[in-house]
């Protein structure tokens, strides 16, 4: 029975920051000639965890049973676990292990523990990274998320086979934060450097060692570090044994913290061949180093690929739009009152609706209400009604306004009238999209969005999303 | 029947303009305030319970009863208490109905919804009602400059009215360009295609018919009452497409089966309607029969509603230039009917039309999910 990887998803989020123009708006000079991921608004690393493994499962039911590892160093709450929330947007079967995974480390561990565990688990990695403006951490940082499923090749066919792993731990004062704190205190880089100097490499041959290999039999590197120079340094070493770095991400996403090696092993495994042995190495707090080798269907499973994602030239933000996005400009709000929480009782017995967007479909008649109804619009019939999850099904704006009186963090509202291929309709906000270039007829996806958050209190919903190329 | 001016009265309180709409009320019917048995109060946001009306006006004990149908809510008043006084439970009921919204400092309309699981943000009005136009153009085949100049013609003939009308929030006119160019709110509506948010009262008293004469001998018939609280599937069944509003056609031709109107179109000397956004009152004049479907928009370029018009519609300025103070202002339409029909209309405004009805629609909630309610009044008992 071998382990490994059944599927896999990377998700960028389609807006931009242009680091030197940040930069300038700053009046700092910037070498940073490149764009940094930005999540938007209605993102944080909840949604973006979802939106990955989405991607992930795409055209696949989760089993009855597994664990779901949920990594990011950036958690929506602290306390309450944050995995349930995908685990529910997932509409998994309940007797799932959902549990969270903090620190900029905690995607490669995850990732290393699913796959020299049992059964089958599915990590997801996902992180938000800005700091004080003007720092490194905000400009040179990302934000996005990567899903991973790992199981034994009885579950079904591997894209990837778990090799082997090694792990060193350092207790160092590299980075740290308090909690709640908007920024992270970082040691001088030259300190670093000095502190990790070797470790990345030697673990490396200590990996291969213990799995009777030689760096010669690499095919590719994931290097994975926020300090970008100890990550050049390694994969300009092994270049040197002929072992390729895949560039998708370079100057595209920034360091995504808790996502990054798995964004960079989705690019890399994008354009695996067959046989290719991938060394992941993600250098946070100590190293841990990942082997994996790809296997006759390395991109069978992939639905959007992280080059797709990049290749679309993606929305810019303008650098103030960024900071009002992430708190650190509190704007001027219209006059209108703020939104109420969600409360726990009513979230409770919509679950399903909320976070699964799960429509009920009357049995006799067949049409689909959104939100789900006990008696049926079209033919009266009552309580004769059967569940059906939209999430994934397309659909296309039927009409819109663009809606200047809402308040919003990032006005104008659009909200639109959606309606499905095969039935049913929904009244939504629509999300990544240029109020000016939406069109009635537009083709749109479901994507789970934080709403907003009022007070203390997350919102969460769905929102629709253009397909294809975002409007620009 | 009494009405308040409606506006910003940042220094008069909810008490005091129901104290104000009562008193002209019961003065108006030759009868005093503690003569009336009963009393039916509407309002959406500004208060709760009886005593917010028993306490002011210091009722003995009388029986009050707080309603709320949205922005139908001053109809609403004024239904329960047509039913109270015709079922024979009391003779002389009181419906009133008063709305403070200036009182909460936010920018339009503002309704706090019971604890929810947060999937139904409430929408902005603007925004639910900002469909009917695009979706009435495709269906009928107009360009985005035929809508612009149907919703801009209705926009100026409300302001052009209220102009003319002392009781107004807004009382100059407005000129088209200055309607056209007006800041977008819900694309395509701009500021000067939504109603005013405003403070007011209204109030009526009600007795049956044959009891009239013992106040006034020039009362106001009730002909024709009609609700409909529909069943709220436009935003989930695809086969709505936001050109019509069934609640406003269904209770139309229930009240107008209960008034005997066989022809909407030429029956009524006047209509107030539901003018919260000017694509709404389109639609309406084709639900409420008034024009063939896909043609209103060319009655109203014609001017067939204006106050010269045929068949004067909103002739008080409307929601739009009177104001929309809710629980008010399905009473404020009954006022304007109530002088119109009995010749005290002030003369600038006057309606000369020998049409012995009139109308009110009042419209609560938005497109596909909303109730409407439809009454017919008129001077002549026997027609």
């Amino acid at each position: 029975m071998t382990r490994g990887l059944v599927a896999y998803g990377a998700y960028v989020p389609r807006h931009r920051l242009d680091v030197a123009a940040a930069s300038a708006t700053l009046e700092m000079p910037s070498a940073n000639r490149g764009r940094r991921a930005v999540a938007a608004f209605d993102e944080d690393t909840t949604t973006m965890g979802v939106g990955a493994a989405r991607l992930a499962m795409a055209g696949r039911t989760l089993p009855e049973r597994g664990s779901l590892a949920f990594a990011t160093s950036r958690p929506a709450y602290a306390d309450k676990t944050n995995a349930t929330a995908v685990h529910a947007a997932l509409h998994a079967h309940k007797a799932w292990r959902c549990f969270d995974i903090e620190g900029t480390r905690a995607g490669g561990t995850a990732l290393a523990s699913a796959l020299e565990g049992t059964g089958v688990s599915l990590v997801v990695t996902s992180d938000m990274r800005t700091g004080r403006p003007g720092s490194a951490d905000e400009l040179d940082g990302g934000d996005a998320a990567a899903a991973f499923l790992v199981a034994d090749d009885s579950y079904g066919p591997l894209v990837a086979e778990f090799v082997h792993a090694y792990a060193e731990s350092i207790e160092m004062m590299d980075r740290w934060r308090l909690p709640g704190h908007p920024s992270s205190d970082t040691s001088e880089p030259r300190f670093s450097y000095f502190a990790y100097q070797n470790v990345a490499l030697d673990a490396l041959d200590q990996a291969l060692k213990e799995a009777d290999a030689v760096r010669s039999d690499l095919t590719a590197i994931v290097a994975s570090s926020p300090h970008e120079r100890l990550r050049q340094r390694l994969t300009s070493a092994l270049a040197h044994d002929g072992v390729r770095a895949d560039p998708t991400v370079d100057g595209r996403v920034g360091f995504a913290g808790a996502a990054d090696l798995g964004v960079r092993l989705a690019a890399t495994l994008d354009r695996c061949a067959p046989g290719d042995l991938v060394a992941c190495i993600s250098i946070v707090d100590g190293v841990d180093v990942i082997l994996l080798r790809a296997t006759e269907t390395p991109n069978g499973a992939r639905t959007t690929s992280v080059a797709d994602q990049l290749n679309d030239t993606g929305r810019s933000v303008p650098y103030t739009q960024f900071l009002t996005w992430r708190g650190f400009l509190d704007r001027e709000p219209p006059r209108r009152p703020d939104p109420a929480p969600p409360t726990a009782p009513p979230s409770f017995r919509s679950t399903q609706w909320k976070f699964a967007l799960e429509a009920s479909k009357c049995r006799a008649c067949g049409l689909r209400h959104l939100p789900p109804n006990s008696v049926c619009a079209g033919c009266g019939t009552v309580g004769h009604m059967t569940t059906e999850t939209m999430a994934s099904t397309p659909g296309f704006i039927r009409s819109f306004t663009v809606d200047h009186l809402a308040a919003s963090l990032s006005p104008p509202v659009i909200r639109a009238i959606v309606d499905f291929d095969g039935g049913g309709r929904v009244r939504c906000e629509v999300t990544d999209a240029d109020a000016n270039a939406l069109a009635i007829g537009d083709q749109v996806e479901m994507t789970f969005r934080l709403m907003y958050t009022t007070g203390t209190t997350h919102n969460y919903f769905w929102k629709a999303r253009p397909v294809g190329r975002p409007n620009t | 029947m009494g009405c308040t001016k409606f506006g910003e009265h940042w220094d008069r309180s909810a008490a005091d303009l129901l104290v104000e709409a009562a008193v002209a009320a019961a003065d108006s019917a030759n009868i005093d305030i503690k003569d009336i048995d009963a009393f039916w109060l509407g309002t959406a946001a500004s208060g709760m319970g009886g005593t917010m009306l028993s306490k002011p006006l210091k009722l003995d004990h009388k029986p009050v009863t707080r309603v709320e149908n949205y922005c139908a809510t001053g109809s609403e008043a004024f239904r329960n208490a047509c039913y109270a006084v015709a079922s024979g439970a009391y003779d002389v009921a009181m419906a009133i109905g008063v709305e403070k919204l200036k009182d909460s400092g936010y920018a339009g309309l503002a309704f706090s919804s019971p604890p929810g699981d947060g999937t139904d943000d409430p929408p902005t009005t603007p925004s639910l009602f900002s469909l009917v136009a695009p979706a009435y153009s495709a269906r009928y085949g107009l360009d985005s400059e035929d809508m612009r100049a149907a919703l801009t013609h209705i926009a100026w003939k409300n302001h052009r009215n209220g102009a003319l009308n002392p009781r107004a929030q807004y009382r100059t006119e407005v000129s088209k360009d200055q309607i056209d160019r007006s800041p977008m709110v819900a694309s395509p509506l701009r500021v000067m295609d939504c109603s005013g948010v405003a403070d007011g009262a209204a109030a009526a008293v009600i007795v049956r018919a044959d009891d009239s004469p013992k106040y006034r001998r020039d009362p106001l018939y009730v002909k024709g009452l009609a609700l409909a609280s529909g069943p709220g599937n436009g935003q989930m069944d695809p086969d709505y497409d936001y050109t019509t509003f069934d609640e406003v056609k269904r209770s139309a031709d229930d009240a107008y089966r209960q008034a005997g109107i066989t022809s909407p179109a030429t029956q009524f000397a006047m209509a107030e309607v539901h003018d919260c956004f000017t694509p709404t009152e389109l639609v309406l004049m084709e639900d409420l029969g008034f024009s063939e479907r896909g043609t209103a928009w060319t009655d109203v370029l014609d001017g067939r509603f204006d106050l010269e018009g045929d068949l004067p519609v909103n002739p008080d300025g409307g929601l739009k230039s009177f104001g929309h103070p809710i629980g008010a202002s399905g009473l404020r339409m009954l006022f304007e009917c109530w002088l119109q029909l009995r010749g005290e209309a002030p003369p600038e405004r006057s309606i000369a039309s020998d049409r012995p009805f009139a109308l009110t629609q009042n419209l609560g909630g938005g497109p596909g999910d909303c109730v409407s309610f439809v009454s017919v009044v008129g001077v002549d008992r026997s027609a």
